[in-house]
């Protein structure tokens, strides 16, 4: 029972300020994405994002000195928060049924969620199986692939129930095209699949799939997948369109006719097959053009992401520099009286090791 | 016939007597006794020194001994406890960024006359007793008790609490741990101050 209650008191106390975090956080990004909507691109867009899902794997204990953290009005998001103490018995050795009740519904929600994610694999996999697409487009493939400066080219299937192209498979990706593809369209469906090869969206999906799974209760996990999903599709729009240079007008034309052929497929839609409304967003993306300035562009991607990420990221509020002393003499103190060449006493061993518990564990909540 | 009764009327009025006699001196013990239990029940002049810690209090605690002194902040309130025998202190506040909460109890032992605390709080499984007395100008309580060190195995290392009356509204509370030699002995200091 003792192992059970250490157990759930530290999944609580990982989870639940995990949770309020991101949520902080999620809240934060969204409304940095209302606001450049018109003037924002998005590779920034997908940076942004990308940290949402970020702040849900780092701990929640990540301090820095430049974090929100350490102003006291976001402190309520730091690492004790009230969330934490709710149902929490912490560190006791008996877990509360509440907090019991709350473990278990986690962890069945989260198995229907991973079954669901594998089912949902499986059924994309399934889709994409068909026949070696003919040499010359295998060839068209590898000159796009080329371009965008990837070794490899994945190897192209037709497959006959694809309502549109799409790629598949983390370590061997293939692409699969529908079976009526015309001349016009194969360079630019080539690129932009290509595209999302380069860029590893797939690797993405697959830990944002996992993301939704731990996180399966949190509308902010499924939110940032479901918002990193459409700007990888711009971000790969705005790189086949940059590729294909002064042809990039058949891009669009492959788009309209990509979403007229989805118009009324009941079909699952696995990889990355944009549904028609996405092609609509994709398409007025696309006539905004490309920005004039991509250094630029990415400088300012890199800046905002890195600024953003010191700021926002860290929750939990930082050592200061007579903490991180005071941590530093408690360790010695209590090395010191184990190995015997110091007596500093039971009152300051106790400190001592209460000084470093703080460090190491979130402060146990007083039941 | 007059003789005997006058014989047998002055026995037992004798008899009358011895027993009487006897009877008050076998309860003088009990008396003295009752008299001894009730002083030792009853809450006396010891007990109302007690008073100056009734009330509401800020504290500042101060632990020594690891670089820095590390500071940290809490309430405490003082109460009494049972017609005037016992004050109850509930302590609450944060130790080494940790969420602290205690309560202590004490009183004066009119037999042993010494006075009596014990403390229990939520940094520890251990009940921590100290007796002891003022000191001879009645401004400091100076109480020893002894505490245990699981982490090295000690038992029973005694310490020192000081209770040091710096006028109605401010306590000061050192204790030091007499284990560890004979300067530098002051592991924490709470200063509490009254709530206005």
């Amino acid at each position: 029972m003792t192992e059970l209650g250490a157990l759930v008191g530290g999944w609580w106390g990982w989870l639940a300020p995990l949770a309020v975090q991101a949520a902080a956080f999620a809240a934060l990004v969204l409304l940095l994405d209302r606001l450049l909507v018109r003037r924002g691109w998005p590779g920034l867009l997908h940076a942004l994002w990308l940290l949402v899902a970020l702040r849900f794997v780092l701990p929640p204990t990540l301090a820095a000195p430049t974090g929100l953290g350490n102003v006291p009005a976001v402190s309520v998001f730091a690492l004790a928060s009230p969330v934490t103490s709710i149902v929490a018995t912490g560190q006791s050795a008996a877990p509360s049924a509440a907090l019991l009740t709350l473990c278990a519904l986690w962890l069945g929600g989260a198995v229907v969620a991973a079954a669901l994610a594998v089912r949902g694999r499986l059924a994309a996999r399934a889709a994409v199986r068909g026949a070696p697409a003919p040499a010359g487009m295998q060839r068209t493939a590898a000159s796009c692939a080329r371009r965008l400066g990837l070794r490899r080219c994945p190897p192209l299937v037709i497959a006959r129930a694809l309502p549109g192209a799409c790629v598949h498979g983390l370590l061997r990706p293939v692409i699969a095209l529908p079976p009526r593809v015309a001349r016009d369209e194969l360079e630019p469906l080539l690129l932009h699949e290509l595209a999302h090869v380069r860029r590893r969206d797939l690797w993405c999906d697959a830990a944002l799939s996992a993301l939704c799974v731990v996180f399966w209760f949190h509308p902010a996990a499924w939110l940032a997948r479901a918002r990193l999903a459409q700007l990888r599709e711009l971000c790969c729009d705005e790189v086949a369109v940059s590729a294909l240079g002064p042809r990039a007008g058949a891009y669009r034309a492959t788009l309209l006719r990509a979403a007229a052929r989805l118009v009324g497929e009941a079909a699952p839609q696995p990889g990355f097959i944009a549904g028609p409304s996405q092609i609509v967003l994709r398409l007025r993306s696309l006539e905004r053009g490309p920005g004039r300035h991509p250094a630029l562009r990415a400088a300012t991607t890199a800046l905002v992401t890195l600024l953003l990420a010191a700021c926002a990221l860290p929750m939990a509020r930082a050592a200061s520099r007579a903490d991180a002393d005071a941590a530093g003499a408690a360790r010695s103190l209590i090395a010191s009286a184990l190995d015997g060449s110091s007596r500093p006493g039971c009152f300051r061993l106790h400190f001592a090791a209460m000084r470093i518990a703080a460090d190491t564990s979130p402060p146990a909540p007083i039941p | 016939m007059n003789r005997t009764r006058k014989t047998l009327t002055a026995a037992l009025l004798g008899a009358c007597v011895f027993l009487t006699c006897a009877f008050v001196q076998d309860g003088k013990p009990l008396a003295d006794g009752m008299k001894r239990w009730k002083e030792a029940c009853t809450p006396g002049a010891a007990h109302k020194d007690l008073a100056r810690f009734i009330g509401s209090w800020d504290t500042e605690t101060e632990i020594l001994g690891m670089g820095e002194p590390m500071k940290s902040k809490g309430t405490a309130e003082w109460t009494w406890l049972y017609e005037g025998r016992w004050i109850q202190q509930n302590v609450s506040g944060e130790v080494m960024g940790q969420p602290f909460q205690g309560q202590m109890i004490m009183g004066y032992d009119n037999f042993r006359q010494k006075y009596t605390a014990a403390a229990v709080d939520t940094m520890q499984t251990t009940l921590i007793t100290s007796e002891g007395n003022f000191d001879q100008s009645r401004q400091a309580l100076i109480m020893y008790g002894k505490v245990d060190e699981p982490m090295t195995g000690e038992i029973g290392k005694t310490f020192k609490s000081v209770w040091r009356f710096d006028g109605p509204d401010k306590i000061t509370r050192e204790v030091h741990d007499l284990a560890i030699g004979e300067t530098n002995t002051k592991v924490f200091e709470v200063v509490y101050t009254r709530h206005k």
